[in-house]
């Protein structure tokens, strides 16, 4: 397997394409990984061309999406173009498949779209990355309409736009797709390890999700929302000062395996909140939160954890939850900067700021998890040669 | 270098790139320099790529010209005499317009990212606004209860510092947050002298470990689950001024909203004159001997029960007042609880009746039980029921039944030893008198002599008797051991196969005893032993003086004894009940009356000597008797042998007063065998005239013997008294068949000169009479 990244932060999108073009051109990539900032007011249009004309071909699947900046080997902002070029020299076939209006059907459309791909892959696919719009999409029953269809882990994100919470993109060969998933597949062959990791810690009284509509919920423990979240920090949930605040919820009701929830809109008259991933009615949730140095030290374990099982990555991959680097204030380099000081500054690394994170927890015995929808975790992946 | 020279000219310059058609690669990526026959050619040529190309237009004029078409588009006009150098010129442009255009690029850049600073900062303010908003809403409501917890503060604080009661608040750790004012009414301190301080330091050490105990029970139940409300428990507390009080507390825990404690709030009431009341009416309640008990009316079940109930039952508290009144009263007592219950529905009260009541162990005893009905604090019917354990009295009520009887069979058996010795006197004095008119070896004289020991026998069974019932004192006088001894020694082991042997040297002392009351005291310890020994045996007596000190185990006077050791080898007396044998009624017999060793220890404890027993069963049985001795050795063992002739007498006459003839008659023959002249009378008003009568003419009476006792007339005491009214030098003698009368021994004080108990002898009379007439003269 061959990889290489690249990113650019020309303005004009054409040339922001033949920069990726031109560096990408000599490694005859079969799949670009590309995520972009969605800074270009006409659109990836001119991308593109700019794109083909420098890899001279068309003859390559670009798939990727839209966040509130990007990550890259040798650079993290919150504009630009990154991309990652892989080529198996052919022992990898891959497809791709994508599905509109998830907005309105999260589950159905993304199993949907799992099912064409796997149908277009025409044989067992092993690895998979799914993107869905952030802006629309229920995260959770994307995951969980997938799940039906791959038995895998699989990776992903959720595509956003630069904290407007207004629109954001899925690109794939030439096209933006709004309000819609889509899925990557890929056969044997791509060796990889991937991991998951918020830095979160419960700090509430547990609380029952009594009544959600979608990715709204309206009651919790006899409460409304907001009332419950101010009863366990003391205070309504925008005085809170205690870093991102966000909802543990439990997989299989052990305390140690939670996945988070974050709330992107909250209604002060009604006390409802809506989330990125929906809460089923009857979910366990705990108030948590993290601060700069609970985020920062989850990456850390992350990688370490990565690491220890002896994976020597070339390339890797990176879905970080915007709201991490909101917290950090930064770009996000903390969090790259803490990964590649465990794989190495060389290794072709590209990501995103996600508006939800698709990824499984690694266990101990080197296992995985089924893959959860995330927010406020980083999703690392690793690829191997 | 990243610029594209380009032509749509043919022939053009060194450097340019002809191409008539151009790709958007070719005006797109870099910075362009397009060299066009026209500048209308290179418009029309640049249109399809938009308005952000970056380049240079270059067509050739008259003269030098530059101008902007678009911000990134410029026209140059060159001369054709610069077409040689037209490749470094527009390098150079096309290098200012890279960087300008990234000049530009960054600063768009710069811009997006200011322009997102922006937004960041617009968020943190709208973020601030809404949080502002939120704090200004807070605030209001906070200032509204703020002043509403104002006012009810002040309310509060108006009824807390005014109430008699202490008002408290304390934390989760108990120490004490607030105290009203009533604390320094009550106990002396001030508020800022127990604000801070834990609860505890107000108790007493007492009290304070109570207390521990009752939080940590609380402690224990919250961890457990179970959340407590409010409780009210008593404790001494510690006053300035070094006293203490008694104060009931109220504390209610208050909860957080996770229902977990975080403080207490509580109310202390002083309760001093309560408890001191409480206390001594529970002690009046727990140490009254008699019982107590609280029934509730309706399920007959106890609700609370004294000491003296528990003890007679033997039940603990706990396992009393789980019972029901059913559980300890004998089904048959059924018509009588009902008739009880009437009682009470009726008058309010019952009682006192007696039945019994069960004890835990399945025995009965009898109680005596009243009652009173009330309704208590809870409006239940409570009955109070005062439970009297009669057992005792039962019993005392029957001894003294039995001591009654006793005393009757007593009265009864008095008057017929004194009807007894009455006849008695007679039959010795005749018998006496036979042995004075017959010759000594007259064959007739041991048949009179067998009936005059048959007779003394008869006569100590008779006062025997009279010991016992009247239980009188000893008239004593110095008498020999051995004698008394070997007399009963002879009357009991006659005809039985038990073998008797004394040992009591000469040299043993005499003792100052009753000698009637000392010869019961042998004859029944012979007698049982004699029974010990069934199949034969041998009954050893021996004696021996004995001086006592004051450290002497026996409890008695220190001075000189005589110790009689009385042993048998019979089947002996087991160690339990070698304590009961000198119990009245105690007997192991199936005939005995169990009054025996009864009188035997009275009769010793009268002459003021010691008995003890040592037994070994089937080893023989010792009875020791020290009895206090003259000190001197009995000089004579004088024969008690009739001797004719032996009697002293000196002349005179002798009144003889007594309601029985025979005894006038017989003891007329006697003083008148004596040498005297008798007169006799029936009562002591006659006696009295014929003294005064014999007086008064000249003639008196040497000596009067009356009779003690004269039944439905004067009996002797108060004729020694009318006759010493009128001649106090009379001698009196006075005569009873009651020998232990106290007038008997202590005859001196009721006017006599002597006494002499019947039945007696005419040697008793004889020494009497002339001892007392040698006295007078």
């Amino acid at each position: 397997m061959d990889y290489k990244s690249v990113s650019t932060t020309h303005i004009d999108p054409y040339r922001a394409g033949c920069e990726i073009g031109e560096a990408l051109k000599d490694t005859l990539p079969e799949v670009i990984l590309l995520f972009a900032s969605i800074t270009f007011e006409d659109g990836f249009g001119d991308f593109f061309e700019g794109l083909y004309d420098s890899l001279e071909t068309k003859d390559v699947i670009v798939f990727g999406g839209t966040g509130d900046g990007i990550y890259e080997t040798s650079l993290t902002t919150h504009y630009g173009v990154c991309a990652l070029g892989i080529s198996s020299n052919g022992h990898i076939r891959w497809s791709v498949a994508t599905e509109p209006s998830v907005g309105s059907d999260s589950y159905n459309s993304a199993k949907l779209c799992a099912i064409t791909a796997l149908k277009q892959l025409g044989e067992n696919a092993e690895w998979a990355f799914v993107l869905a719009d952030g802006v629309t999409a229920d995260g959770t029953e994307v995951v969980a309409g997938v799940s039906e269809i791959l038995s895998f882990p699989f990776i992903g994100g959720m595509t956003g736009d630069d904290r407007k919470f207004t629109r954001s993109r899925i690109l794939y060969n030439n096209r933006e797709i709004e309000d819609g998933v889509a899925i990557l597949l890929a056969t044997s062959g791509i060796p990889f390890i991937t991991h998951s990791a918020s830095g979160f810690n419960p700090i509430g009284a547990q609380g029952i999700v009594e009544d959600s509509h979608g990715k709204t919920i309206q009651r919790i423990s006899g409460q409304t929302p907001l009332a419950f979240i101010k009863k366990q920090v003391g205070k309504p949930i925008a005085e809170a000062d205690l870093g991102i605040l966000a909802l543990a919820t439990y997989v299989d009701l052990t305390p140690e395996r939670f996945i988070m929830r974050t709330s992107f809109s909250f209604d002060m008259l009604t006390g409802a909140i809506t989330t990125f991933g929906s809460l089923p009615t009857g979910t366990t949730i705990r108030v948590s939160g993290a601060g700069r140095e609970q985020l920062l030290q989850a990456v850390k374990n992350c990688i370490e954890s990565v690491m220890l099982t002896g994976f020597t990555p070339t390339a890797a991959i990176i879905i970080s939850c915007a709201g991490r680097k909101w917290e950090l204030d930064s770009c996000g380099e903390e969090e790259v900067r803490a990964i590649q000081d465990a794989i190495g500054y060389n290794i072709p690394l590209i990501g995103f700021p996600s508006f939800g994170e698709i990824g499984p927890f690694l266990k101990d015995d080197g296992t995985y998890t089924e893959s959860f929808f995330h927010n406020v975790t980083i999703v690392i992946c690793l690829l191997g040669a | 270098m990243n610029f594209r020279l380009l032509s749509l000219v043919e022939n053009s310059p060194d450097g340019f790139q002809y191409s008539p058609n151009l790709a958007q690669r070719d005006v797109r990526r870099w910075p362009f320099a397009l060299l066009a026959s026209s500048r209308e050619e290179a418009d029309r040529i640049l249109a399809p790529f938009g308005s952000s190309l970056a380049g240079i237009i270059v067509t050739f004029g008259p003269r030098y010209t530059w101008h902007q078409c678009t911000p990134h588009l410029f026209h140059l006009t060159v001369p054709h005499e610069l077409q040689t150098n037209l490749e470094q010129l527009l390098l150079s442009h096309l290098s200012l317009l890279d960087n300008y255009q990234q000049a530009e690029n960054r600063l768009i850049e710069q811009t997006l990212k200011f322009q997102r600073s922006r937004e960041e900062s617009h968020r943190s303010r709208q973020e601030f606004e809404l949080v502002k908003e939120s704090l200004i809403e807070e605030l209001s409501l906070r200032r509204q209860v703020e002043e509403t917890l104002r006012e009810r503060e002040a309310h509060y604080r108006l009824l807390t510092e005014n109430v008699a009661d202490v008002v408290w608040k304390a934390d989760r750790d108990y120490c004490l947050t607030y105290i009203s004012p009533a604390d320094e009414r009550v106990r002396g301190y001030k508020a800022e002298e127990v604000i801070g301080r834990h609860a505890l330091e107000l108790f007493t050490e007492e009290s304070a470990a109570e207390v521990v105990e009752t939080l940590r029970q609380i402690q224990a139940a919250e961890l457990n689950g179970i959340m407590t409300g409010t409780i009210t428990f008593e404790a001494q507390h510690r006053c300035k001024d070094g006293s203490w009080i008694w104060a009931e507390i109220n504390s209610t825990p208050e909860r957080g909203a996770d229902g977990t404690i975080v403080g207490y709030n509580g109310i202390s009431r002083e309760i001093t004159k309560r408890k001191y009341t409480e206390n001594k009416f529970r002690m009046l309640f727990d140490l009254s001997p008699i019982g107590m008990a609280m029934v509730d009316n309706e399920t007959g079940e106890f609700l609370e029960v004294n000491n003296a109930v528990l003890r007679s039952t033997g039940y603990t508290k706990d396992e009393f007042l789980k019972l029901s009144f059913w559980d300890i009263t004998p089904r048959e007592y059924e018509s009588q609880e009902q008739e009880q219950l009437r009682q009470l529905s009726e008058t309010g009260r019952f009682g006192p009746n007696t039945k019994e009541y069960i004890r835990k162990d399945g025995t009965r005893y009898p109680i005596s039980i009243s009652g009173v009905l009330f309704v208590d604090t809870n409006k239940r019917q409570v009955v109070w029921d005062i439970i009297e354990d009669i057992s005792e009295r039962r019993a005392h009520e029957n001894e003294q039944l039995k001591m009654e009887k006793l005393k009757s069979v007593g009265v009864l058996a008095g008057g017929i030893a004194h009807d007894f010795n009455n006849i008695l006197t007679g039959i010795i004095g005749n018998i006496t008198l036979a042995q004075m008119y017959l010759e000594s070896t007259h064959k007739a004289c041991r048949p009179l002599s067998e009936a005059e020991k048959a007779s003394a026998r008869a006569t100590e069974l008779a006062n025997q008797l009279l010991t016992f019932a009247r239980g009188g004192e000893p008239i004593k006088k110095i008498i020999s051991l051995r004698r008394i001894v070997d007399e009963s020694l002879s009357l009991v082991l006659h005809g039985s196969n038990v073998k008797g042997q004394v040992d009591i040297p000469d040299t043993v002392h005499s003792i100052d005893a009753d000698e009637g009351q000392l010869s019961q005291v042998f004859n029944n310890i012979f007698i049982n032993a004699t029974q010990s020994m069934p199949g034969g045996g041998i009954l050893t007596v021996t004696a021996q003086n004995k001086t006592l000190d004051n450290s002497n185990t026996l409890g008695l006077p220190p001075g000189t004894y005589v110790q009689i050791a009385c042993s048998d080898v019979g089947c002996g007396i087991s160690e339990d009940l070698q304590k009961r044998i000198f119990d009245p009624y105690f007997t192991t017999k199936s005939s005995g009356n169990g009054l025996g060793l009864a009188s035997v220890l009275s009769i010793v404890v009268r002459h003021t000597g010691h008995i003890g027993v040592s037994s070994e069963p089937g080893k023989g049985t010792t009875f020791t008797i020290h009895l206090p001795s003259t000190g001197n050795a009995y000089s004579a063992y004088q024969s008690e042998s009739v001797e004719q002739n032996s009697f002293c007498h000196h002349g005179g006459s002798i009144l003889v007063m007594d309601d029985e003839k025979i005894i006038r008659d017989l003891t007329t023959e006697l003083l008148e065998y004596l040498g005297y002249r008798v007169t006799t009378c029936r009562n002591g008003m006659e006696a009295v005239a014929l003294y005064r009568s014999a007086r008064e003419s000249d003639s008196p009476f040497s000596a009067v013997i009356m009779d003690l006792t004269i039944p439905g007339s004067m009996g002797g005491r108060e004729t020694a008294e009318q006759i010493r009214a009128f001649d106090p030098n009379a001698c009196l003698i006075v005569s009873s068949g009651y020998s232990n009368d106290p007038i008997m021994s202590d005859y001196a004080t009721y006017g006599f000169s002597g006494a002499v108990s019947k039945p007696y002898k005419i040697t008793e009379i004889s020494q009497m009479i002339s001892t007392l007439l040698s006295a007078h003269q």
